[in-house]
């Protein structure tokens, strides 16, 4: 959807809110990766638990025509994973991940953390539909002038 | 991504109202097209210049053009899960806009041609 015909410059503000939700759907991807995985102790090939997964924006820049740089909407750069936080060990010696004091890794996700966090990102998705509405609203009662 | 689209018969009934849409947009834009061609093809004075009148028209047609056939490859890629629910949502509206605008500047279009045609001499 990147062809720069005037029909996508006249609906530059629709374009840019496409980019936010796209965005935020990666971001609520991501949420649910880590929800879903709370408890994988073990990851393949790894003795590790799973890590926690974080998604980092940036935003796109778009040439003008006169050669300027301008900011046009936002992209995920990396899903990258989260090093911040320890894992926490709990003890339970029956669990098949146990070591041989009995503990066992847990993933560093925070269950309680990912929910604000969904609700965040509910919340700037529809954020960004509301501009879209908006814009065809806009664009709805422009044309009622002409009618 | 977006498996649950085309699965059941709510799938297949959004399918159709999508292709309805784009088939009653199509035609009504060949309609046009033919229209302005027409128009355009008695209108000789004027096309010395570089930006004629009958150029700016052709090309914005052909931009609302491109922009609904862009929306006619939609269903297709909704099915292979390369578009998301939002996107489909967009291009759809965005299509309809620029189709309904340039219908209005059509509908002038017309209008002021009548009104020379009715003019007594």
């Amino acid at each position: 959807m990147n062809n720069s015909s005037s029909i996508n410059k006249l609906f530059g503000g629709m374009r840019i809110a496409a980019t936010g939700l796209n965005a935020e759907r990666a971001r609520i991807d991501t949420i649910a990766r880590n929800v879903a995985n709370a408890e994988t102790t073990r990851m393949p090939g790894t003795n590790e638990p799973y890590r926690r997964q974080a998604v980092h924006f940036a935003p796109i820049m778009e040439r003008m025509a006169n050669g300027q740089q301008m900011i046009g909407g936002v992209e995920v750069t990396e899903i990258a994973p989260d090093h911040s936080t320890m894992f926490e060990e709990i003890h339970d010696p029956s669990h098949p991940d146990a070591d041989s004091r009995g503990y066992v890794k847990m993933p560093n996700v925070n269950t309680m953390k990912e929910m604000a966090d969904l609700i965040t990102a509910v919340r700037a998705y529809e954020a960004n539909l509301s501009v879209q509405e908006n814009f065809v609203r806009m664009a709805e009662r422009a044309l009622r002038l002409a009618e | 991504m977006v498996n649950g689209i085309g699965s059941g018969g709510g799938g297949g009934l959004a399918r159709a109202a999508i292709e309805a849409a784009l088939k009653r947009q199509s035609q009504g834009l060949q309609n046009m097209q033919n229209q302005a061609a027409s128009l355009s093809g008695s209108e000789t004075a004027g096309a010395e210049g570089g930006t004629s009148f009958k150029n700016l028209v052709e090309q914005g047609l052909q931009n609302v053009n491109s922009s609904v056939q862009d929306v006619e490859k939609l269903p297709v890629e909704v099915m292979k899960g390369e578009v998301d629910f939002h996107e489909v949502a967009a291009r759809l509206k965005q299509s309809e806009l620029s189709f309904n605008f340039a219908l209005e500047v059509r509908n002038k279009f017309v209008d002021a041609y009548r009104e020379i045609m009715r003019m007594n001499v």
